[in-house]
């Protein structure tokens, strides 16, 4: 049996887009993910709110996606944020000190708020 | 069986990513019930699938033809898990530890897994077996806390 996993991305108000991850994210679905936010990078989306609320499990490897792309993200001036994530998935980067890296939100909405509004 | 009386129970794994899955549900089902609380039995989980997620991808190549054997001795002291594989000997103890900030700006993806399974168990032992098949064996160790 492989992990379930699933990404669905959808756009949401000030120009972000939340990214929906379910299931397990462990080092056999990991590029599922990386290829995902690949493409949402690539095509320009860089205001990114990560939806944790469906996922069960992370590893490292799981981790590991995020790493690649924050740099990027924030020289584009935008950023990677975290929200809902169940206590044993946020208790995996709290063990790697994570947090000082990335913000993280009880609730999506709270991380859609945290982006600057866009000028008209 | 379950529970904290002493028992061992043991499984065998493809070195493919796709049996990590399966390999968490049975480490779950076996360590669950067994006097840790949950936060434990989670680590627990995540450091059997970081070894041999670390041992899948940088021992074996993801090869499928090659196996990973996993032992769990549950005792009231606590639970030591016996991961042994054939794949190109390596110590855990010497491995770099992980800096966040130049893993950043090196888009780093990985390096994580064994600084986690340092933070969620008790010990780490690493023994080389010589002249036998398997070759290497990873003992983890997590000791049962006494109830407030």
């Amino acid at each position: 049996m492989s992990a379930s996993f699933s990404v669905t991305p959808r756009s949401s108000e000030r120009h972000t887009v939340v990214v929906s991850v379910a299931g397990q994210l462990d080092a056999h679905t990991a590029s599922d993910l990386e290829t995902s936010m690949h493409d949402l990078i690539m095509g320009g989306s860089n205001r990114l709110v990560i939806d944790f609320a469906g996922l069960d499990y992370i590893s490292s490897a799981g981790l590991g996606v995020f790493m690649v792309f924050i740099e990027q993200v924030r020289s584009n001036g935008g950023d990677i944020k975290l929200a809902a994530m169940q206590p044993k998935v946020a208790m995996v980067f709290e063990l790697l000190g994570f947090q000082v890296l990335f913000e993280m939100y009880a609730m999506v909405d709270e991380a859609i708020l945290a982006f600057p509004e866009v000028a008209a | 069986m379950s529970g904290s009386a002493p028992h061992r129970v043991a499984t065998s794994i493809a070195a493919e990513t796709s049996q990590l899955a399966s390999l968490r549900d049975f480490i779950r089902t076996h360590v669950t019930g067994s006097g840790f609380n949950d936060y434990e039995v989670n680590g627990i989980v995540l450091a059997i699938d970081e070894a041999c997620a670390n041992l899948i991808l940088h021992g074996y190549g993801n090869d499928r033809s090659k196996a990973i054997d996993i032992t769990l001795d549950v005792s009231p002291s606590g639970i030591r898990i016996d991961i042994l594989d054939s794949a190109t000997s390596f110590d855990p103890a010497v491995a770099p530890r992980p800096d966040i900030g130049r893993y950043v700006a090196d888009k780093r993806r990985g390096g994580w897994g064994i600084a986690l399974i340092s933070r969620v168990m008790d010990d780490i032992r690493y023994t080389p077996i010589s002249g036998t098949e398997p070759k290497n064996r990873l003992t983890l160790i997590k000791r049962r806390h006494a109830s407030p």
